[in-house]
């Protein structure tokens, strides 16, 4: 069978579960996650099969056939395209949309609303595998916002909570407001190609003829990279992913870990082509990218949340890979679509074992848990690997990609590499804090169980393999060499350095944040007093300092620099809709109503009145005719 | 000669002007007939002042007078017949009440 | 113009007529206004004579002198009485007699300045053989379709003009 022709049926599989169970509804609680589970298992199965089948024949397929509509002599085409980038990206998306399916059997087992949230997983994979596969940048912009509708959805999804609808909103409208550039740069871009043509194929042909002048590229690029900048977090837009954990954590770690917040990654590598053509933009990327990488990491340091930690280090860790596509090389793109995938891996993975703490122990403030490990073992483990593949510890997944970055970074220039390796100290030392407060020490809460639980252990196994077993080196090589030629080779030295530096952040770490151990007997008598020094240690002056870059600083300053002025101009120009427009259009209400009374008026319905109005109509006419003679 | 002419067509002219005002202001439906009667009486009378005087040896304009006739007089006849039935059966003998298209009136 | 016979006639005549069809307007009582407006039609019979028409004139007087005001007059007779109906409102006969008054004027004026003319036809000596020839030549047709149009109105007159059963109010 030929998968890669038929790659269609990823996303029209996820098509068919949606809108199964959304039509079945409530009704069929009992097997609807279920059966949605097994198709998307399905698709995934699929997904690897087209992955395995463009590996070996290295072969690219592209079907853009359908003609949706015609406007003017620009057909629009819709179709989609099989190439080594997509199958990959295929198989991370289907991939861990059935395991956080899997998981969410568990873990929304008591919501009433249980199959409405599966048909939006199935709804979102569909939406994102579309994404993935589409020839042209027209369809992935209609699937860019399905997904983008499906995160809302889900952001909101416990629509009760005051916090998950204002999070939903404001994810909304920050991403809508990066959606508003790439729509522009759109339309840039199809008003600057030759043939007015969409497709990427064709945009990476006109990029390389230099059919588009210099100004134009750099305007395009810098548009489709603010359309990701808002998908993928990048400051200044980023303030949404942390809000964003309002959504139930499946959905966190599906959609603000590994899948939706990497669009934007993969929109840059998708057109990169265009970004290779102008270094302004390029440069651009690239700062904007370093300077979310270090915010977010020193954002992650104080926060309190699991998952916010993990949200932070989601922006920071798609920072650095923008930050590796700032360098513009091949071998850059390679890097960071590496450690996209890997990141989508152990992130999916930390997200999962963070929702079995929270599912079990109640409590996501990390100052409040401690001594998980006692309670869920495995859970534990777990998370350890994820954290190390995270930190980027040898021989894990993450270690490898991160060292592809690191080559990159390096030819780009000495700045860049320092900065990335900051970030990875402090994302060590993050996660190490993490790991203490949340796994060590003693447990606090009473009457914690926890019980098997299949459907959440299998995918948090799945993604430990996965997140060792693509680790594994001559598979991450042949990942590599799958994505392209020019897989960058790290230098020794670079290596160790990085290694020495992930461990001197966890030393650090685990030297500050001490276990929170205490006695059986103090907690009996005297809870509350029994405090940890190290931690005021840690997070005193570094906190307030770092308080700088939280999430409430940022939303001061949209606050006051645009939503005020702009409500303030909202407020102008109601009032004066209020009274000039509104006058206006009174004006021509009120004129007609007149007009139609005195026409009613005309109309008396006698002989004649309407012979008269007939006499004169014939004079009139006699006048016109006589004086156009004349 | 070219004033007899003019004579006849101004005097058609006031006729017809005459009978337009009757219809256009008298109230008994008999009279309002009669008036449209002065009005192709006037366009009669200028027809046969162009048979005579437009310089054609031709009596068309007779015959067509003859037509003329032959359909006031059933104007006439029909007329009648509707004057007669609109008194009888509604009591109607006014123009200015013959307002059923109006809505309002239709109402009371 | 010269004061010929034909013109005092026709100033005779045309007074005659004139009058009548003041009088038929401004009148109060309704029977004198057919009477008069029975003149007017007299006169225009008259006219017709002196344009030559003398077929035609016959047949004014006895369609409209004779028959239509007979039939008129009946009409009257046969409805209950005809109170004096108030004027019509005066703005409204205002408006009638100046939209009167422009298209008067604005015929007038093109008349008195277009009307043109040859020399008279007098050679109509056989007018009536004439007349007969083109009705029944040229005009059969016509001729046909005029009569069959008097016996639909005729006959619709009886019809409509029949007391109709429970009709009356």
């Amino acid at each position: 069978m030929d998968f890669v022709a038929s790659a269609w049926m990823v996303p029209m599989l996820s098509l068919l579960a949606f809108g199964v169970v959304i039509m079945i509804g409530e009704r069929g609680k009992a097997w609807t996650p279920i059966g949605s589970t097994i198709v998307s298992g399905v698709a995934a199965i699929f997904a690897c099969c087209v992955w395995v089948q463009q590996w070996q024949e290295r072969s690219s397929y592209t079907w853009a056939e359908w003609r949706w509509l015609t406007m003017g002599d620009w057909p629009v085409q819709f179709g989609y395209e099989v190439q080594s980038l997509t199958a990959c990206m295929l198989v991370i998306v289907t991939m861990i949309g059935a395991l956080v399916q899997l998981y969410a059997l568990s873990y929304m087992r008591d919501d009433g609303r249980k199959t409405t949230f599966f048909a939006y997983i199935s709804l979102f994979t569909c939406s994102m595998c579309g994404l993935v596969l589409s020839p042209n940048l027209l369809q992935l912009f209609i699937f860019w916002e399905l997904v983008g509708l499906c995160s809302f959805l889900l952001i909101g999804f416990w629509f009760t909570k005051p916090a998950a609808r204002e999070a939903a909103r404001k994810a909304f409208l920050l991403t809508r407001i990066g959606d508003v550039g790439l729509l522009i740069g759109l339309f840039v871009l199809y008003h600057a190609m030759p043939n007015n043509s969409l497709a990427l194929i064709d945009v990476h042909n006109a990029v390389q003829n230099g059919v588009i002048p210099e100004h134009t590229v750099t305007l395009v690029a810098l548009l489709l990279f603010f359309g990701a900048m808002g998908k993928s977090g990048q400051v200044p837009l980023h303030t949404w992913l942390p809000d964003a954990m309002e959504g139930p954590t499946p959905i966190s770690a599906l959609i603000h870990a590994a899948t939706m917040v990497a669009a934007g990654v993969f929109l840059v590598s998708r057109t990169y082509d265009v970004f290779l053509a102008s270094s302004t933009a390029l440069l651009i990327v690239a700062i904007i990218g370093a300077v979310t990488a270090v915010l977010g990491a020193v954002a992650a340091l104080v926060q309190r949340d699991l998952k916010r930690i993990l949200a932070y280090s989601t922006v920071s860790q798609l920072g650095l890979m923008m930050c590796t596509l700032g360098m513009g090389t091949q071998a850059a793109l390679i890097a960071a679509l590496l450690h996209l995938l890997t990141h989508a891996c152990f992130k999916a993975l930390l997200f999962l074992a963070a929702g079995r703490v929270i599912h079990t122990v109640h409590q996501q403030d990390i100052e409040e848990l401690g001594g998980v490990r006692n309670v869920l073992p495995w859970t534990t483990g777990a998370f350890a690997i994820g954290a190390l593949a995270l930190a980027g510890m040898v021989p894990l997944s993450g270690f490898w990609s991160k060292e592809a970055l690191f080559a990159v970074l390096l030819q780009g220039g000495a700045v860049w590499v320092t900065t990335a390796l900051c970030v990875s100290a402090l994302t060590a030392m993050y996660m190490t804090r993490a790991f203490v407060r949340v796994f060590l020490g003693t447990l606090r809460q009473k009457n914690v169980r926890a019980s098997r639980d299949i459907p959440m252990g299998v995918p948090l196994g799945a993604l430990a393999v996965g997140a060792i077993a693509i680790g594994w080196p001559p598979m991450f090589a042949r990942l590599g060499a799958q994505l392209g030629e020019g897989y960058p080779h790290t230098p020794a030295w670079l290596v160790a350095t990085s290694l020495g530096v992930v461990v001197m952040g966890i030393a650090v770490a685990a030297y500050v944040v001490r276990p929170r151990v205490i006695v059986a007997s103090t907690r009996a008598r005297q809870p509350s007093r029994k405090k940890v020094v190290p931690q005021r240690r840690f997070s005193g002056t570094g906190a307030r300092v770092a308080s700088i870059l939280r999430v409430a600083v940022w939303d001061w300053v949209y606050r006051n620099g645009v939503v005020r002025p702009f409500q303030a101009f909202s407020r102008g120009m109601a009032q004066l809709d209020q009274t000039l427009v509104r006058a206006c259009t009174e004006g021509i209400g009120t004129c007609t109503v007149l007009i139609g009374k005195l026409a009613s008026r005309a109309h008396v319905g006698q002989l004649h009145v309407y012979g008269i109005w007939s006499l004169w109509g014939i004079v009139a006419l006699l006048c016109f005719v006589l004086w156009k003679k004349v | 000669m070219t004033q007899t002419m003019t004579a006849y067509v101004l005097l058609a002219a006031l006729l017809f002007v005459l009978g337009l005002y009757g219809v256009l202001t008298r109230r008994e439906p008999i009279v309002v007939l009669l008036c449209v009667e002065v009005m192709l009486q006037a366009v009669a009378l200028n027809v046969l002042a162009f048979a005579k005087y437009g310089g054609f040896e031709d009596v068309t304009g007779h015959v067509f007078v003859l037509f003329i006739l032959a359909v006031s007089a059933a104007e006439v006849a029909v007329g009648v017949a509707v004057f007669l039935a609109l008194v009888r059966q509604r009591g109607v003998d006014d123009v200015v009440k013959l307002d059923t298209l109006h809505a309002e009136r239709q109402e009371e | 113009m010269a004061l010929s016979g034909d013109f005092i006639a026709f100033v005779v005549l045309a007074s005659a007529i004139v009058f009548g069809v003041l009088t038929f307007l401004g009148s109060g009582v309704i029977v004198h206004r057919v009477v008069a407006l029975a003149l007017s039609f007299l006169g225009m019979a008259g006219l017709f004579v002196l344009l030559g028409a003398e077929l035609i004139a016959g047949i004014q007087v006895l369609v409209y002198a004779g028959a239509v005001s007979i039939v008129i007059v009946f009409a009257l007779m046969l409805t209950p009485s005809h109170t004096h109906k108030p004027r019509t409102p005066t703005w409204r006969a205002l408006a009638a007699l100046v939209g009167c008054g422009a298209f008067g004027g604005i015929i007038w004026a093109v008349l008195l300045e277009r009307t043109t003319n040859g020399t008279p036809t007098d050679a109509l000596e056989f007018a009536v053989r004439d007349v007969g020839v083109l009705l029944f030549g040229r005009y059969a047709l016509a001729l046909e379709i005029v009569s069959v149009l008097l016996t639909v109105a005729l006959i619709g007159a009886i019809v409509i003009g029949q007391k109709q059963k429970g009709g009356a109010q």
